[in-house]
């Protein structure tokens, strides 16, 4: 109960953006292996996508870990601002990842007529675009982390 | 506070700032990536071209427009489009001389929902219709051309069809409510693969729904009993055409289990096809609006406006209850089309128009609709490598037979029997052979219980009525088996009261015989060999020379020269003679053997060929032997007996049966799992890349292909540039480090430059065409132009090559070199999705039109490239479709209507399609691709395919092997993982890297880059520029660069700042401690 009330918004932030994080690659795999761009042969991993999300949930729980175990005093608190920058642009760096994957399906099926009246497709695109927000609440989460601080006595 | 307590905030802002730089970063690269799609969807332009001084007495730009100023050129090009109209539309009904229409006969009634809502162009796909709202230029409707030629229209009807409800399901599902005109259906389909099951859950067959004559008296009563004054119907029937999607023949393609929503009931799911046994033919609806405008009109006249052959036997039932007194068919008039279809209304021009399409009453009864549906083979689990341990060679990864799209196939059990060549050689079997089961129900259209011509056929091929009348004589036919040619004199006299013009169509019928019935060889009992067109007085005559290739008469025998297979001239009696359409012409032949067929003996001539001859025509006119190629074209070559073929010496008994539940075998397997070529490790490449020897393409512009200067300039390209410039070719060919060569936009057609509208890729401010976003039409589109069918009706070569350099000045205005036209590809049934886009059901018909064509644009340094090489008949499951066919279906068929464009030397460049041969991946087929077109028929020239939606059909090594110079693989300029289908993942097997060591596959890039270079070299590309003259880039400023720029310096600056104000933040922290 005492760790709980300790807690400042950074804490639950990170913890928010970890579960996003991992979330969002979730979404992103099933998106990936949809059966339209299965089908439409399109169906490919991005091993970018993957692995800088990843990286990105690393670092946010080593910034709680790390914010947990030490005060914050001296070069702990740098440690951890950096943790969580990085963290920032990993995330940020994913989800351009996938943006850039997508943006053409999206093209063609949301910009032209030519999937017009496909629902498969449609919903594949509408599954993509659920992914972007995703990436984007994931991000908003790590950055208000940024703001704040993880325990109450402690700066990091 | 204290600064201890701020950190977080300046941390927390630094951080920000820092996602943000990262995220406008990412944007620049996506749009950098994607900048020529943006360029292209929005009109910015993000570099120019920028050229050294040169002497002001040497003019670089070598090919000119015909216009001055962009006004003329778009002032042409709308004139072009009614012109075209104008002779192309064909006026197939004139009881009573009905048309043209009296001066004081201009009150019209107009009937029907496609009268309100026109059918100008295709649903998707690149013979759209363009300039809907373009200012002083806006589309013109039928009621726009009407008005502008101040007739009146009667305003009740009108009102009652423009204020109907409409309601449209939303792509989320959401249905959204209107009032207006009711549009023509569109067709339902999708970029995916799809089984018959599938098919028909998404409710794809097509919903015809009329106007119904309640739902015009709800919106005004007493409206359909009543047309006041405005006693002339003009009553339009419309069927659309789409990219991707197709009719279904017979009732299955309009049992509708659509959820559509039921603007009566409130419900989802409802049919208004009722009285349809076809989607091409006619509804209860539309009778029922037919018979309501005979019953309050002088004159019905009906309008068919589609280019799908419409099935509407009602029309001309003599003294029927929906007989029409005059019909026309207008095809898809595109942007500006409908004046044409007045000035013929109102006499202003007299029509001239011959069908490029037989019209028949039962679509679906023709040999070619009984294997044109979804047919899927029976073990796709064999043919995809999931859970079955065969994984892809290559790359080692499983799919399932869908995704390597190889799920689909159809076989052309007609063999050459399509169109015309169906209808006219039963007819003339009725004669010739009653034995064969000509005159037999088998094959009839449904409910008949003999087959009889005037009941199967409404209107034959080249078909065609005037306001005048002619008369043609066949003067005399020679051949000359040197020359390999065969040269006709035709008198024409214009014996009517009105000048007009008519087409000189010349027919063929060859001898048919046991030989060739042994061999498996068919042959039509009538088939066009050439045409041209003249314009006369009254009174006025003209005699006419055609001089064709022999060639053209020739049939393909796969078993002749001892197996070797070669085009044979059979020994007999050859006829030969004129007629207004196909069964005029075949009427005279048999007339003229004797058989009282109500044709006209004196328009024949004879020619005896005394022995088989199978020589002369087995050796193209490059000098190659011609043998069999496509053997494995032939699902008997796979399977034993499998295809019995349709021949004309049996109808009873080799009438096509649809052929269901295709299991593939496992040869044909081997072909279904697409990578064929295997790279090779043998170290012995002889092949030099980039070397630098300091030659542009500008040094090369205008050289022969068999300049030794070319082996210097290729040797620069390196490997790597090589394979990047092929893997992703579309649709912009971009600069290469090497050859500094400019980059070019490839335009789509074929109805006119689709992609790039006037000025969207004039980069170079000194030439003469350069025009910029102030010029009155910067943006004008010039796909306006009637669809390939009316173009083909014209039957009027000089006509296609106005065509030709109509597209050339395009060219040159919008500044693409080479646009994806014209559409080459047979008319194999109406209801395909693409007829729109291809000419005819005719081969020498395409043929002799895009030679024309070609001809045309390339004295403008227009490349125009043919597509879709071959065999692209079939929309739905087009991604990999195996096609069988017999190798003489295929080249009397799809090839033939490519052949003459390819082999002009006027054609430098083409489009393949997306389909198999057999059950090869089409580029990669080495029988076709390099064998036939770039051996005996000696293409020099550049080679796209369509557009890379699938990386495991459209693998690499193979399309490089079969001789493509570029693939349509249209995102990222130097990041292949970036594009759509991501090839460079599946695509590396084929990287420069790992073919380092391949002399098979190298030898083959640097001939694919010779014809890619040397068309470019004969370009319009090069306009401007010249040996030692070449071109700098200019790096331009356009809306999302600035966006992406000022992203970045922002958010860099305050993450800097916020960044030092941390570090402030921290020292002063620290002294507060």
């Amino acid at each position: 109960m005492e760790f709980i009330k300790s807690q400042r918004v950074a804490f639950y932030a990170s913890i928010a953006a970890v579960i996003l994080a991992l979330v969002s690659i979730i979404i992103y795999g099933v998106n990936t292996t949809n059966n339209y761009y299965v089908t439409s042969g399109s169906a490919n991993i991005s091993a970018l996508v993957v692995v800088f999300t990843v990286i990105a949930m690393i670092l946010l729980i080593a910034r709680i870990v790390i914010a947990e175990k030490f005060d914050g005093a001296g070069l702990i608190k740098h440690v951890t601002s950096i943790l969580t920058l990085v963290a920032c642009v990993f995330i940020a760096s994913a989800f351009f990842a996938y943006v850039g994957e997508r943006v053409y399906d999206i093209a063609i099926v949301l910009a032209s007529d030519l999937e017009a009246g496909n629902v498969a497709a449609t919903d594949a695109v509408m599954q993509t675009i659920a992914g972007f927000v995703l990436y984007a609440v994931t991000l908003i989460f790590a950055i208000v982390s940024a703001f704040a601080r993880v325990r109450k006595d402690s700066v990091a | 506070m204290t600064f201890k307590k701020t950190l977080p905030l300046w941390r927390g802002l630094v951080v920000l700032f820092a996602a943000l730089l990262t995220l406008f970063i990412g944007a620049a690269l996506i749009m950098e990536a994607n900048r020529g799609f943006l360029d292209e969807a929005t009109g910015a332009q993000s570099e120019a071209i920028v050229r050294p001084e040169t002497d002001p007495n040497v003019d670089l730009y070598t090919f000119k427009s015909s216009y001055n100023t962009s006004e003329e050129m778009v002032k042409a090009n709308v004139a072009f489009s009614e012109k075209v109209e104008e002779n192309g539309a064909v006026l197939l009904k004139n009881d009573n001389n009905t048309l043209p229409l009296a001066a004081d006969e201009d009150a019209v009634s107009l009937v029907g929902k496609a009268a309100y809502s026109n059918v100008f162009g295709g649903q998707m796909g690149s013979g759209s219709a363009a300039n809907t709202d373009f200012e002083g230029y806006a589309r013109v409707s039928l009621e726009n051309a009407l008005t502008e030629e101040e007739f009146t229209i009667n305003p009740d009807l009108q009102k009652a069809y423009t204020t109907q409800d409409i309601y449209s399901q939303g792509r989320d599902g959401s249905i959204t409510h209107t009032t207006g005109a009711r549009s023509v259906t569109t067709l339902g389909g999708s970029f995916g693969m799809t089984d018959k099951e599938n098919w028909l859950n998404r409710g794809w067959n097509y919903d015809i729904n009329e106007v119904t004559l309640a739902e015009l008296e709800a919106k005004v009563p007493g409206c359909t009993t009543d047309f006041g004054n405005y006693t002339t119907s003009i009553v339009v029937l419309g069927r659309i055409n789409s990219e991707g999607r197709d009719y279904i023949p017979g009732e299955q393609g309009v049992k509708f289990t659509s959820t559509a929503f039921d603007a009566n009931t409130g419900n989802m799911g409802f049919s208004r096809n009722a009285g349809a046994k076809d989607p091409l033919g006619l509804t209860d609806d539309e009778r029922a609006m037919i018979k309501m405008a005979k019953d309050n009109s002088d004159k019905v006249i009906v309008l068919i406006n589609s280019n799908s052959m419409m099935e509407v036997p009602e029309l001309v039932e003599e003294n029927g209850e929906f007989e029409a007194d005059a019909v026309m068919w207008i095809g898809t008039p595109s942007t500006y089309g409908m004046r044409g279809v007045i000035d013929i209304l109102t006499g202003e021009v007299n029509p001239s128009g011959k069908l490029p399409d037989t019209y028949a009453a039962d679509n679906s009864a023709s040999p070619a609709a009984q294997n044109w549906d979804i047919f899927t083979y029976s073990n796709p689990d064999e043919i995809g490598t999931v859970g079955n341990g065969q994984s892809d060679k290559t790359n080692g990864i499983e799919l399932d037979a869908e995704t390597m799209r190889a799920s689909a196939y159809t076989v052309y059990a007609e063999g050459i029997y399509v169109g015309y060549k169906y209808y006219e050689t039963r007819y003339a079997d009725t004669y010739l052979d009653p034995s064969s089961g000509a005159g037999s129900a088998v094959g009839a259209m449904e409910g008949a219980t003999s087959w009889n011509y005037d009941d199967e056929v409404v209107w034959p091929f080249g078909y065609g009525l005037s306001y005048t009348t002619f008369t043609q004589t066949l003067d005399s036919v020679d051949w000359d088996f040197n020359a390999k040619t065969i040269t006709a004199v035709v008198t024409v006299e214009n014996t009517g009261d009105v000048a007009g013009k008519e087409a000189v169509q010349l027919y063929a019928s060859v001898p048919y015989d046991e030989t060739d019935i042994a061999h498996g060889v068919e042959k039509a009992a009538i088939q066009l060999v050439d045409f041209a067109k003249v314009e006369l007085d009254a009174g006025e005559s003209e005699t006419v020379t055609i001089t064709t290739d022999l060639q053209n008469i020739g049939s393909y025998d796969s078993m002749a020269n001892g197996g070797e297979g070669t085009y044979i001239l059979g020994a007999g009696d050859y006829y030969f003679t004129v007629g207004n359409g196909a069964h005029e012409a075949v009427q005279n032949v048999l007339q003229a053997r004797g058989h009282n067929a109500g044709g006209d003996e004196d328009k024949v001539k004879s020619l005896e060929l005394g022995n088989r001859d199978e020589r002369t025509l087995s050796v193209s006119k490059n000098g190659v032997e011609i043998t069999n190629q496509l053997e494995n074209a032939d699902l008997n070559y796979y399977i034993e007996d499998a295809v019995t073929y349709f021949t004309r010496s049996d109808y009873t008994n080799t009438f096509p049966e649809p052929y269901t539940d295709l299991a593939a075998t496992d040869e044909m397997i081997a072909e279904l799992r697409n990578i064929k070529y295997e790279i090779q490790d043998t170290g012995r490449v002889t092949e030099e890349w980039g070397k630098d020897e300091g030659l542009t393409l500008a040094d090369m512009k205008g050289l022969d292909f068999e300049d030794e200067r070319w082996d210097i300039f290729l040797d620069q390209i390196t490997l790597r540039e090589a394979v990047q410039i092929i893997a992703q070719g579309g649709n912009t060919t971009w600069t290469l480090e090497s050859i500094q060569n400019p980059s070019a936009k490839q335009a789509d057609g074929p109805a006119g430059f689709t992609s790039i509208s006037l000025g969207g890729y004039k980069r170079d401010a000194e030439d003469p065409y350069y025009t910029t976003e102030d010029d009155p039409f910067y943006g004008f589109a010039f796909n306006t132009t009637p669809n390939a069918p009316i173009i083909a009706a014209t039957f009027d070569k000089a006509i296609a090559y106005e065509w030709g350099v109509m597209l050339g000045d395009e060219s040159l205005w919008t500044g693409g070199p080479s646009i994806w036209a014209g559409g080459g590809n047979q008319h194999r049934a109406p209801y395909e999705g693409r007829t729109h886009e291809y000419y005819s059901e005719d081969a020498m018909l395409s043929n002799l039109f895009l030679v024309e064509q070609c001809k045309g644009a390339l004295t403008k340094g227009c490349l125009v490239g043919p597509k879709h090489f071959a065999f692209n008949a079939i929309e739905y499951n087009r991604y990999g479709l195996s096609e069988f066919m017999t190798e003489q279906a295929a080249r009397e068929g799809d090839l033939r209507c490519f052949q003459g464009a390819f082999e002009s030397g006027y054609c430098l460049a083409g489009m393949t399609a997306f389909n198999r041969i057999g059950a090869s991946y089409i580029n990669g087929h080495i029988g076709l691709m390099q064998n036939i077109l770039r051996g005996e028929w000696a293409f020099k020239g550049l080679l796209t395919t369509d557009m890379v939606n699938n990386q495991y059909l459209m693998v690499l090594g193979d399309t490089i092997m079969g001789g493509i110079t570029m693939m349509a693989n249209g995102s990222g300029v130097d990041d292949p993982s970036s594009s759509h289908t991501a090839p460079g993942a599946y695509w590396e097997y084929c990287s420069a890297d790992n073919i380092a060591d391949d002399p098979v596959i190298q030898a083959q890039l640097k001939k694919n880059m010779h014809y890619q270079w040397w068309a470019y070299a004969q370009s319009n590309l090069l306009n401007g520029l010249g040996s030692g003259v070449n071109f700098e880039l200019k790096w331009l400023m356009t809306w999302y660069r600035a966006l992406y720029i000022v992203g970045i310096i922002a958010s860099a600056v305050l993450a800097a700042a916020a960044l030092g104000t941390y570090v402030v933040a921290t020292v002063k922290a620290k002294e507060e401690e």
